[in-house]
């Protein structure tokens, strides 16, 4: 009766479709099952209120690996990249930063608050994207495991030690100094205007519980350098048709390679006999069988939900519930009945089809984290806005708009109350603190979309509405990815692999880890080499 | 035996001079003299020390000016130097650490673990059965951290044949200890005190108490990373029960300081105190000597400032030496010290019950991790913590001689009192007599009836830290101890070997490699880089 699949991947998200469809190219039968009625997890769009498609959950694309781009060819599935190409920060006092893509413009932009800042601006471009080529060769290994001295792993920390010991001494000193201090050290000492670097270190704090000034902040600065579209770095970009469209164009080429996928099918568990994966169980009862699962989910329903706690070595129990994910973001989404106007620069400028970061200095960031800590969200939260439809007029019906929120600190656990009470409140501060900068916003708001972390969670199954499947915290990178002795994808059950972006080199909307797992897959399937998945056509 | 040489036209030259008496400093200069140099010390207060000074800042009483507990000196110099406990006596008090809960109510760690358990106990049974594994686990990653204390930094590059072997010796020595140590150890490290605390218990008070240790050397609150790095740092030194070495030599820490003295002395070295050196003497990149504020010139062959890095070369030397780029190297060391040092003069014990049991190691006011954040945050944005930290030592418990019979001294770090405050400056009166108040509040809070005792008070605000001591920003780590300024980066990427772009001239200070705290171990390992040039 059952059908015998040769893999079955658990989670239909992103990196769980990346991972379908290279293993269904290299020939084997491969089904995925999705909780949800559509697949793509957190990379999403769906149409909340008629005409109006919200990003629901992720928002841009940057990280995306470009060789998956390539080898899936996902551009004949669908999808197409939109670049973002300002940053927008408003000023309290009505002044603003601007930067795009024309360099001399935003030279002299900065030089009105700094000369110095001015000048160093490219530097400081120049060293982070040359220490995000140093370090992207980190995306795409299995990381080896020092706590085993198979040969395997000694030549990996071998060749490792040679990649980064055969840098320049300054290029050496930089890493060191971006892996472990705080965004707001970091860049003081690069720049004196404040507004700079607040904007700057917002992206260090993305997806994290931590503030600027804490230590491990600037490693995410690099993160999102290491974004690679059309060969350009750090092109934040919008996928048409929102980034669901991205997920979409993955399951189309995971589909044509003849993966099946599976939507409402959540899983509710993995079958383990004798230490051996045999198949999973879904919540229905049905069972399915399959000879390797694995899971894109985050390592705690992937360890702990998923497989009995009996299956797994106690300290792997153990270093799971110890992985942090603190999910300490929301996002508001609008739909909006004209574009937004936003005082310090008015009018439909050019600025409406790039980023706007409300993040006006360090302090603000810093107090907004400082409110999450005690366990409330932000009073005057850190903002990252994008208007998609201002990019691709498709996302909302003529002359309207939808905007997407992203917000700052909203820790999952809150001293008092509960976001189901609180959801409402949270909007209306995301509300209020937009309109100091766009006057216009609340007449012009048709339907608003709050979601909280919680909300997060109960969506997409992220464990605390952690958007990367766990803090990219350096206790929880590379071979500590999820937990030591498990980051190279396998588990401790034989057969059962991990393969979500709490797994090596972890979240946004990269597709490395699903790569890289089916890399370890076929491996052990004797089917071509760990890490390199045939990729011909 | 005749220390110094003199040269044909009568001026005594030196095979090194070493500015500063701190220490790291006297144990430089002793292991230097104890291989035949001729060692000049020059020292600008009155007394050897430095921050370990023991000084009579109120009449009949000897107290320790900055730093109380010497537990994390590595023993291992004491024993080179052959200073045994003839010329150092310790003295390891029952109480590790007494942790005030307000009311009345404390919680102790003992150095008996029976007795501790049954202490935790009365808060959570759980914690009490976990404590003996933490201290345990505390123990064996304190062991593998040890190995970088006793070695230089590795360099990040340009590694020659003989470095790379090197090299090997910790690595072979820590691997030795358990490769599973070593990952618990990088996994441990980097996460903030707060995660790793709880990781393993439940009870506030306790995990306030233990969190202390990851503040010292840095600005910020619990939730900070690196955090553990700290905690382990401190734990390093004698057996740290679960929470820190809590050992202080008899006679106040300045007996340390001396003990360290006599041994350079005898050795043949030269102390000069009262001595301001007023610049390092530069001659084509090369350091001659010094040059003292009266303007006397002392020639020696080599230089060495135990003085933190800023001050040595931008007040020393002299930033237009240097050039640009190791200039901005040392500008952006993170150097701000938020600690405060309040020294009481009591007639009597505060009203504690088993006072004179309890109050003998560190006694803490850290009620919980939230507490010290909140501390923290005050720090963060230049304020005087309204309610700070208290680090309570009664040195007077330790060896009755250094106060009249009858009284105490209470000598209490306080944090956070940042040295950069936001709209106020520590030479007026309005920002001194808030941290003093504010203190005394805690204290009314935590030590009741302590303010009833007070005979006399003596306030040390980190801008006196620096004024006094010559810590720039009052920075008593010489830097702070955050990851990004450790191993190969501390005091400035590139120059973690002691050397510095001035040819001859050394640095041996906590501004190096392993970093601050009562250790002598950059004083020792600056010595055997010296010794190896």
């Amino acid at each position: 009766m059952a059908k015998q699949y040769d893999i079955i991947v658990v989670g239909g998200g992103h990196n769980g479709l990346v991972h379908a469809a290279y293993l269904a190219r290299a020939g084997l039968d491969v089904c995925v099952l999705e909780a949800r009625p559509l697949v793509g997890g957190a990379t999403v769009t769906e149409e909340i209120f008629p005409g109006f498609r919200y990003s629901v959950f992720s928002y841009v694309v940057s990280l995306m690996r470009p060789e998956i781009i390539r080898e899936l060819d996902l551009p004949r599935h669908g999808l197409a990249i939109l670049p973002l190409e300002s940053t927008l920060t408003p000023l309290p006092d009505g002044d603003r930063l601007y930067r795009d893509a024309d360099h001399h413009r935003t030279w002299r932009e900065i030089a009105r608050f700094s000369i110095r800042d001015a000048e160093a601006y490219d530097d400081y471009g120049r060293s982070l994207f040359f220490m995000a080529r140093a370090v992207k060769y980190l995306l795409d290994i299995v990381p080896p495991d020092p706590s085993r001295l198979a040969p395997g792993d000694l030549t990996g920390m071998l060749r490792l030690g040679r990649h980064f010991l055969g840098l320049e001494p300054d290029q050496l000193h930089l890493l060191v100094k971006l892996m472990t201090m705080s965004a707001a050290d970091f860049l003081e000492e690069w720049f004196e205007t404040d507004v700079l670097r607040a904007t700057l270190s917002a992206s260090g704090i993305i997806g994290t519980f931590l503030g600027p000034r804490s230590p491990g902040t600037a490693y995410v600065l690099l993160h999102h350098y290491m974004g690679e579209i059309d060969g350009h770095f750090r092109a934040w970009s919008f996928a048409k048709g929102g980034t669901g469209a991205v997920a979409e164009a993955i399951a189309s080429a995971a589909r044509e390679a003849g993966a099946e996928i599976r939507t409402d099918a959540p899983v509710a568990r993995v079958l383990v006999k004798n230490g051996r994966v045999g198949g999973v169980a879904l919540a229905n009862g049905d069972e399915l069988r399959a000879k390797v699962v694995s899971s894109s989910l985050d390592p705690r329903r992937t360890f702990l939900d998923l497989v009995d706690e009996g299956e797994l070595p106690e300290e792997v129990v153990q270093g799971v519930r110890g992985y942090r994910f603190r999910g300490s973001s929301g996002k508001v989404n609008l739909a909006l009945d004209a574009a937004p106007d936003f005082s310090c620069m008015p009018g439909h400028g050019p600025h409406l089809r790039g980023a706007v970061s409300i993040s006006p200095s360090i302090d603000y960031l810093e107090r907004a984290y400082d409110d999450a800590k005690y366990g409330d969200f932000s009073r005057e939260p850190y903002i990252d806005i994008v208007i998609p439809s201002a990019i691709d007029p498709g996302m909302a019906p003529p002359g309207k708009h939808v905007m997407s929120c992203f917000v700052q600190y909203a820790p999952y656990e809150l001293r008092e109350g509960t976001w189901d009470e609180k959801r409402e409140a949270f909007g209306d501060t995301v509300i209020d603190t937009l309109a100091r900068y766009v006057p216009n916003l609340k007449d012009i708001i048709l339907h608003r979309q709050v979601v909280t972390p919680l909300d997060i969670e109960r969506t997409t199954g992220l464990s605390q509405g952690n958007i990367f499947q766990g803090e990219l915290t350096p206790s929880q990178l590379f071979f500590l990815r999820p937990v030591a002795g498990y980051a190279r994808y396998r588990t401790p059950v034989r057969g059962y692999y991990q393969c979500g972006s709490g797994t090596h080199p972890g979240g946004g909307i990269m597709g490395a880890p699903g790569k890289l797992a089916a890399g370890v897959v076929l491996g052990d399937l004797g089917r071509g080499r760990g890490g390199k998945p045939r990729s011909g056509r | 035996m005749t220390a110094t040489g003199r040269r044909a036209d009568g001026v005594k030259h030196y095979d090194a001079v070493v500015v500063g008496a701190g220490h790291n400093g006297l144990v430089t200069a002793a292991l230097l003299a104890r291989r035949g140099w001729r060692v000049l010390v020059v020292e600008r207060r009155g007394v050897v020390g430095g921050a370990a000074a023991t000084e009579e800042i109120f009449p009949g009483c000897r107290v320790g000016v900055a730093a109380q507990d010497a537990g994390m000196f590595r023993r291992g110099i004491l024993a080179e130097l052959g200073i045994d406990k003839h010329e150092l006596e310790w003295v390891h008090p029952p109480a590790v650490a007494t942790s005030l809960l307000g009311g009345g109510e404390a919680v102790t760690l003992w150095r008996d673990p029976a007795t501790t358990r049954d202490e935790i106990a009365r808060h959570s049974r759980a914690d009490a059965f976990r404590f003996p594994e933490w201290v345990d686990h505390l123990d064996s990653m304190a062991r593998v951290l040890r190995v970088a204390l006793d070695h230089p930094a590795p360099p990040l590059h340009d590694l020659t044949g003989r470095e790379r072997l090197r090299l090997l010796r910790p690595l072979v020595q820590a691997a030795r200890l358990g490769k599973r140590d070593v990952v618990e150890l990088l996994r441990v490290l980097p996460l903030p005190a707060r995660d790793l605390l709880d990781d393993w218990f439940a009870t506030d008070a306790l995990k306030g108490m233990l969190g202390t240790t990851s503040l010292l050397g840095a600005s910020q609150g619990p939730r900070a990373m690196g955090g553990a790095f700290r905690m382990l740092y401190h734990a390093t030194g004698t057996r740290a029960h679960g929470f820190r070495s809590s050992s202080f030599p008899k006679g106040g820490i300045g007996a340390l300081s001396e003990a360290l003295a006599a041994a350079a002395r005898s050795h043949g070295t030269e102390i000069r105190t009262g001595a301001e050196v007023e610049r390092i003497l530069v001659e084509d990149g090369v350091a001659t000597g010094i040059q003292l504020a009266g303007g006397e010139e002392i020639p020696a062959r080599s230089v060495v400032s135990a003085l933190d890095p800023r001050r040595t070369f931008f007040n020393l030397v002299g930033a237009p030496r240097l050039g640009p780029e190791f200039n901005r190297k040392v500008a952006n060391i993170r150097m701000g010290g938020t600690t405060a040092v309040l020294h009481l003069l009591l007639d009597g014990l505060p009203p504690l019950p088993d006072a004179a049991e309890r109050l003998a190691g560190h006694t803490l006011v850290a009620p919980s991790l939230d507490y010290l954040e909140r501390a923290g945050d005050d720090a963060k944005y230049g304020r005087i913590s309204a309610r700070p930290h208290l680090d309570i030592v009664v040195p007077s418990l330790h060896d009755p001689a250094l106060a009249p019979a009858g009284h105490h001294i209470a000598s209490i770090q306080i944090r956070h009192a940042s040295y950069h405050l936001h709209s106020d400056s520590w030479q007026d009166v309005a920002p001194r007599r808030a941290l003093l108040s504010s203190i005394l509040q805690v204290l009314d809070e935590f030590l009741p009836g302590t303010h009833d005792r007070i005979l006399d008070h003596h306030l040390l605000t980190p801008f006196d830290l620096e004024a006094e001591l010559g810590l720039t920003y009052g920075d008593e780590y010489h830097g702070q101890m955050g990851l990004d300024q450790l191993l190969s980066m501390r005091p400035v990427p590139g120059w973690a070997r002691y050397r510095t772009p001035v040819e001859r001239l050394f640095l041996s200070g906590s501004g190096t490699h392993p970093g601050g705290g009562v250790t002598g171990a950059p004083g020792r390992l600056g010595a055997q880089a010296i010794l190896r040039e």
